[in-house]
């Protein structure tokens, strides 16, 4: 590896305009994170045309910036008022927006922060010296692997809904429900369309987002009793302060084995395009949920930690494929394609014998740009959670209604997105009211389509024997954890058991 | 403990609907995918059979009650109707008058005063909407106001 | 985006008026254009149709007096919804559409409200030729060995999806040459390369612009170009035709069209401007440094060219409900 190369794009970054526009990035990214329906991929899309004109110096930092940023953004909306602004925060929301309401939205705020950044940090690195292997990796992964893994993903929703299994279930299944709609992939035949062009390509995640999550709440503001109103009002006086951020010694210890975990997990699964981000998420969630019990969920600190670490380790590891072997991971590095070729670069191997210098600048700036979130992120922190409270409940709820209809609006240029979010938003209120969890409805949604494709997809390969999951020995061994985690209960009930009465006697 | 579990009658009526409505959705779907063409009729009919069993299983394990406290039902469908007439207004008014009816909608029912205050409050955030979405985002909304303000 | 485009028209707007007003003024139509002018794109944004038509829309204030080309994502139904919308949208000249071969897939597959005939074409900027690929690592290494495997036996190949373009041409060639695949339907490109560098499928089907990249790294091969001449893109990969004599020529293209019957005058004022756009020095650099290569050709060519696609595609569609 050329460490001097490394270093001279290490100086790079540190100067003035490339620094400059990384915390342009930055902020942009983390402004339009916590907008529900605003997202990365939308603001590349307006972005990378601009970056044209500007050197590489100057683009490069300010995209990898906006795309770092934008997910850590999206934890401050679903803490502070359980709104996700992204996908990649769903999971946050369940104990960062328990712990608000115990009154410490400081304390929430600042592991989100501190989660985000170190592990961020930890998996730019990792990009930067292992990529290359890493990409090898995930090339073996092949339609078998993906079966198995989704199956390995969907698996963590048992888990997740201890003394309301069946609730869970329901939300599981019903995800995979809605994602059936459209064109099915194997044969393109439509499926729950009702002749209805709109539902050919399936129903945009992005507006049942806002629904279920943003456009639910409202609703509930709108109907709460006039006392539940000002029940909610006092809750929410608590101002933020700097100390409250900052993580005493003890709890940075505390959380240390979670971020390692939940983010090798974050850059092991989250290289796979499709499927990885999610997946990581959940799979971090359930480490903790196994660990802790019943108090995950009621303002759990690893319950903010253990997701935030592997959104963050997934925004480096997606460049990965990118990045050494030229393919793009997602529709986001897709457009860091468009911008590279724009600048006259090609990713792929020869990226970094070509031109040194971008490259390495790229990779650094991954690390710089998550070492600026911390300040700036700890800032806003400090500052957006005061502004909320300000504002007066009616005026919030107004708000964020009219940040929901436009967000679905703008995400397909259509009100059919509008229509989406309406329709979720209800199921959503219901659901919230019926005690349905609604994160295992998301997971179902987003894995139902891979699933399904890869299964076809290996019966096409394997001439339609199932056996083809076992013999591949990496599916195997996923197959073979999901089993385990199926079965602990009966294990664990069993091992107590004897445990118990090992006791007694 | 275990009794409250087992108790078909322990849930709240709506864990009843619940589960009616599931074996409901259950039978559709199964009806839906056996009109479906070969591999595109297999992963609907697994969903529909696994829905069945669910609707089985929340009948009779209901797990966390449904909780209805709190709630002014009348609040709901006011939501729903107020929602639907600013996604018409959307679709055939424009965005800026739709977004402003939603604001000043809203902060009426959660109890703002009215008042001019309000409406400028409204007016103000429909053009700031309008901007960061048409000038910096290049997503430029429907609507008289928000062409004249983006040009 | 909208900073720099105002920024950029400061400069020229006041000189690119006065010259539309001296002149060029029996050329255009006398008050075309007068606004912005919508570019729907019928897909998410992020692919190669969206990149290409937000480089249009950044050099088109230039060429159309300082009005913008406002890039709108309008995806869904496999482009059915951006299609249908601007088939219906009034002819004046202010909607335009990023035309790709689906128009035809969706006009000939799907019960859609719309033909060929719904619209006007107005400039083809984009041809991609199809090829076949294989892994590096592949003992398929030239065209004859895959062809031979595949008359022996099953080939797995890589799609980016059912009754995609490239799906059909396989199944085409499959038909002529009585040649056994096995589809692996994907999503997109980047799934079909890793699943050929991953050795998952043994060859794939995609456009020559996507295969180019990889393989110029050494992870793919590229064993024939479906085009009636070798690429400036490959000039080394030889063409289907050279090494088996049969003429094959399938692939997919990016053009801009309008919805039909637009007035005369503002329909020769849209082609006069958008091809005096798309061949412009720096249009043409800016497609080359993204890896695009320009192939200009006018409204009439571009209808042409349209239809002949058809005539292929629906020769072929009836064996597609029983291929896949």
């Amino acid at each position: 590896m050329d460490y001097s190369a490394l270093l001279a794009a290490g100086e790079h970054a540190l100067s003035l305009w490339p620094l400059l526009s990384l915390l342009a990035g930055v902020t942009l990214g983390l402004v339009v994170g916590s907008i529900p329906g605003l997202n990365d991929t939308i603001t590349l899309a307006v972005l990378v045309p601009i970056t044209f004109a500007m050197p590489s110096d100057v683009a490069f930092p300010l995209l990898v910036g906006v795309y770092c940023a934008a997910c850590f953004g999206g934890a401050f909306p679903a803490i502070l008022l359980k709104i996700p602004g992204t996908a990649s925060s769903v999971l946050t929301a369940v104990d960062g927006h328990a712990m608000v309401k115990q009154g410490l939205a400081g304390r929430a705020l600042g592991i989100a922060t501190y989660s985000s950044c170190f592990a961020g940090t930890l998996s730019a690195l990792v990009l930067v010296f292992f990529a290359p292997l890493l990409a090898q990796y995930a090339l073996k992964f092949g339609p078998a692997e993906y079966f198995s893994l989704c199956v390995l993903g969907l698996s963590t929703v048992v888990g997740m809904g201890s003394g309301n299994v069946m609730k869970c279930a329901f939300s599981c299944l019903l995800g995979l429900l809605v994602a059936m709609v459209g064109l099915s992939p194997e044969s393109g035949y439509p499926r729950f369309t009702f002749d209805n062009f709109w539902l050919l390509e399936g129903l945009p995640l992005t507006p049942i987002l806002i629904g279920l999550f943003g456009l639910s709440v409202v609703i509930e503001m709108l109907c709460r009793d006039a006392g539940a109103t000002a029940e909610a009002e006092v809750e929410h006086r608590t101002p933020i302060r700097f100390r409250d951020m900052l993580l005493p010694w003890s709890l940075v210890r505390r959380l240390m084995p979670t971020w390692l975990s939940a983010s090798a997990l974050g850059n092991v699964i989250g290289i796979l395009p499709g499927a990885g981000m999610l997946v990581a998420i959940y799979m971090a969630y359930e480490r903790v949920r196994r660990r802790f019990g019943e108090r995950c969920g009621q303002g759990l600190p690893e319950g903010i930690a253990a997701p935030e670490a592997a959104n963050n380790s997934v925004v480096a590891s997606s460049m990965v494929p990118l990045l050494s072997l030229g393919i793009p991971g997602n529709s986001t590095s897709a457009l860091f394609l468009g911008a590279l070729l724009i600048q006259g670069l090609r990713p792929g191997p020869s990226l970094f014998n070509d031109s040194p210098d971008v490259a390495w600048l790229i990779v650094i700036c991954f690390v710089f740009a998550n070492l600026v979130m911390f300040p700036l992120g700890l800032l806003l922190a400090r500052f957006v959670p005061n502004l909320i409270r300000a504002i007066p409940q009616p005026l919030l709820a107004a708000a964020i209604a009219g940040l929901c209809f436009t967000g679905a609006f703008a995400i397909g240029n259509s009100v059919f997105g509008i229509v989406v979010a309406l329709v979720f938003g209800v199921v959503g209120f219901v659901f919230n009211r019926m005690q349905v969890p609604l994160s295992p409805f998301i997971l179902a949604l987003v894995l139902a389509p891979v699933v399904e494709r890869a299964f076809f997809q290996s019966m096409a390969l394997s001439g339609g024997s199932p056996l083809y999951f076992v013999t591949q020995p990496l599916s195997a061994a996923m197959l073979t954890f999901t089993a385990l985690f199926l079965l602990w209960p009966l294990f664990k009930r069993h091992f107590f058991k004897s445990r118990r009465s090992l006791a007694a006697d | 403990m275990i009794r409250h579990r087992l108790s078909p009658l322990s849930g709240h009526w709506l864990d009843r609907v619940l589960a009616a409505m599931c074996l409901a959705l259950a039978m559709a779907v199964l009806v839906a995918a056996s009109g479906y063409p070969g591999s595109a009729a297999d992963f609907p009919k697994i969903i529909g059979i696994l829905l069945a069993l669910c609707g089985i299983g929340l009948w009779l394990f209901p797990g966390k009650q449904s909780d209805l406290s709190g709630v002014r039902l009348v609040g709901v469908g006011w939501a729903i109707v107020g929602g639907i007439a600013v996604l018409l207004a959307f679709a055939y008014v424009g965005a800026d008058l739709a977004l402003c009816f939603l604001f000043i909608g809203c902060a009426l029912l959660m109890g703002h005063a009215p008042g001019l205050r309000l409406v400028v409050i409204a007016v103000l955030y429909t053009l700031v909407l309008g901007l960061v979405f048409g000038a910096l985002l290049g997503v430029p909304l429907p609507g008289v106001l928000f062409a004249l303000v983006v040009k | 985006m909208t900073y720099r485009l105002t920024r950029l028209s400061l400069h020229t707007r006041l000189p690119l008026a006065l010259m539309a007003a001296t002149l060029a003024a029996p050329l255009y139509a006398a008050d075309y254009p007068s606004q912005n002018i919508d570019y729907i794109v019928p897909f998410d944004a992020g692919g190669a149709v969206d990149f290409t038509g937000r480089l249009i829309a950044e050099a088109a204030p230039d060429v159309f007096d300082g009005h913008q080309f406002i890039v709108k994502n309008m995806p869904g139904g496999g482009a059915v919804i951006g299609q249908t919308y601007v088939s219906k949208a009034p002819a004046d000249g202010y909607t335009l559409l990023a035309m790709t071969s689906s128009v035809i897939n969706n006009a000939l597959t799907k019960e859609v409200s719309y033909d060929l005939d719904s619209f006007t074409p107005l400039a083809l900027y984009n041809l991609d030729p199809g090829v076949v690929v294989t892994a590096a690592d592949s003992e398929l290494t030239d065209l004859q060995s895959f062809l031979d495997a595949a008359s022996n036996g099953d080939v797995s190949i890589a799609t980016p999806g059912n009754s995609t373009s490239h799906h059909i041409t396989a199944v085409s060639l499959a038909q002529q040459n009585d040649l056994g695949f096995r589809y692996v339907h994907n999503a997109s490109a980047a799934m079909q390369l890793q699943q050929l560098m991953g050795g998952h499928v043994q060859a794939g089907f995609m456009s020559l612009g996507e295969a180019v990249g990889p393989a110029e790294d050494g992870s793919i091969r590229i064993l024939a170009v479906m085009d009636s001449q070798r690429s400036d893109l490959a000039p080394d990969v030889p063409t289907w035709q050279e090494l088996t004599g049969e003429e094959v020529q399938w692939g997919t293209f990016r053009g801009i069209a309008a919805p039909a019957d637009l007035p005369e005058d503002v329909k020769v004022a849209l082609e006069e401007r958008l091809g005096q756009l798309l061949t412009s020095p720096a249009f043409i650099e800016r497609m080359n440094e993204a890896g695009y290569q320009v192939n200009y050709r006018d409204g009439d060519a571009f209808r042409e060219y349209l239809d002949s696609t058809a005539d292929k595609m629906e020769q072929v569609l009836p064996t597609l409900d029983t291929a896949s």
